[in-house]
């Protein structure tokens, strides 16, 4: 039942995103995007590998519904998968807006990495990874608080 | 139930890890529009710079090569201006040493040809010289060979690109030397000692000179020219009362032997063909 609740969350958060996506399109420097954290919600037992393929699928669905380019959140996302375990060890207990800033931080050098990187200044790569960070990290922490709420 | 090593299954994930980020590499360098051409120009910079890495790496451990190729050119070059140093020494000597000399044996049929030792025998009593000359650069048996400093051997068989010479420095080898411009003359015989030191015999007791002297070739031989110094002397012993034994520094050192001239007389077949009616009138 549980594990019922929480792929109907992951369908409507998955969704969610794919809007999000084509609302924020007034700002190209500002990317919204819930799934990382998520992600980082998933059951913290799943194994390492099963989990990086659900990551990698959701980003891929993500990217086909958002009409973006095909890849850059299935990589971003995959990282976030990859890399959880060792995160989680390291904030734990450290409150979830750190967790969030480190979450997003991996998911925006994936992301930027290869959406701009290597065209952009570093400048503006610069201002918009610590923009992008922050302010889904802020938005995430509503989220959570949110959600927490509902799923108690 | 089974569980894999923790190194495995640490490795396993990194391998699916990144198998996927490749996957997403790939995806999005074929949907970006940007990315289509950034990151395959990125890559290529990259290529470039790996392979300028391993060129120069590859450079580093090919330096011991390169190091002996050089070496090898460096001694080769050595040697040619080592050569050319001695052709020009040679030149000079001649010149210094005797110009008009060469060119009256010039006009007394005695040509002259340079050669270059290329082995050189001194340990044994019978040794031998072999020169870089042969039959194809005119050179025939029993043709005489010098230096400035005297006399080196007699040529004794001859290939196309080489030949053999009989060195002075043999127990064997005698040729007629004269003490003095208008001195006696007698055998000079190397003595199969030290390869400076040759003995001149038969010099009557009458005939006297100093210590220091120079020891000439005397011309009778139709190898040599005459007139060439080939020795000074040192001492000399009264031999069974009647002759003197003379001791002769040579001027030439053998063991410095690089060139040599390689006499040759226009009438030597003119004086073996009187040699050989020799025996008919007797």
């Amino acid at each position: 039942m549980n594990n019922f609740k929480y792929i109907v969350i992951f369908i409507l958060l998955i969704a969610f995103q794919a809007m999000l996506n084509g609302c924020f399109t007034f700002i190209p420097l500002i990317y919204i995007s819930i799934l990382p954290a998520a992600l980082v919600m998933l059951p913290y037992a799943m194994p390492a590998v099963p989990f990086m393929l659900i990551a990698f699928a959701c980003g891929i669905t993500v990217d086909v519904l958002s009409d973006g380019v095909i890849g850059l959140n299935a990589a971003a996302y995959t990282a976030i998968a990859y890399l959880r375990k060792p995160v989680l060890a390291i904030v734990q207990g450290k409150g979830r807006f750190l967790e969030n800033l480190i979450v997003y931080s991996i998911f925006f050098l994936v992301y930027l990495g290869l959406d701009g990187i290597l065209s952009y200044s570093s400048s503006v790569i610069f201002l918009r990874f610590a923009i992008n960070v922050v302010l889904n990290s802020i938005f995430v922490l509503i989220v959570q608080n949110l959600l927490e709420k509902q799923l108690q | 139930m089974y569980t894999l090593p923790p190194f495995f299954s640490k490795a396993g994930r990194l391998l699916i890890f990144a198998l996927l980020e490749v996957v997403c590499v790939i995806l999005v360098t074929n949907n970006g529009v940007m990315q289509r051409y950034v990151i395959p120009k990125k890559v290529r910079q990259m290529q470039s710079g790996l392979w300028i890495t391993k060129s120069n790496i590859g450079s580093y451990f090919a330096l011991s090569s390169i190091n002996d190729s050089l070496a090898r050119e460096n001694a080769s070059l050595m040697q040619r201006a080592r050569m050319l140093e001695q052709k020009i020494s040679l030149m000079e000597n001649m010149s210094s040493f005797d110009s008009t000399f060469i060119q009256q044996h010039l006009q007394d049929n005695f040509n002259f040809q340079s050669a270059k030792v290329i082995r050189n025998s001194m340990s044994s009593l019978h040794n031998y010289i072999i020169l870089d000359k042969g039959s194809k650069d005119g050179i025939k048996e029993n043709m005489g060979v010098i230096t400035p400093c005297g006399v080196v051997g007699i040529v004794r068989a001859v290939s196309e690109n080489c030949s053999f010479v009989l060195s002075f420095l043999n127990s064997s080898q005698t040729f007629s030397a004269k003490i003095g411009q208008s001195g006696a003359f007698g055998p000079l015989k190397w003595s199969g000692g030290s390869i400076l030191k040759a003995y001149l015999y038969e010099i009557p007791q009458h005939i006297s000179f100093e210590q220091g002297d120079t020891v000439y070739t005397s011309g009778f031989s139709s190898f040599y020219p005459a007139d060439i110094p080939v020795g000074t002397v040192e001492k000399w012993d009264v031999k069974d009362g009647s002759h003197k034994e003379v001791e002769v520094n040579l001027l030439q050192d053998f063991s410095r032997l690089d060139y040599a001239l390689v006499v040759s007389n226009s009438r030597m077949e003119e004086i073996d063909s009187l040699l050989v009616k020799v025996p008919q009138v007797n």
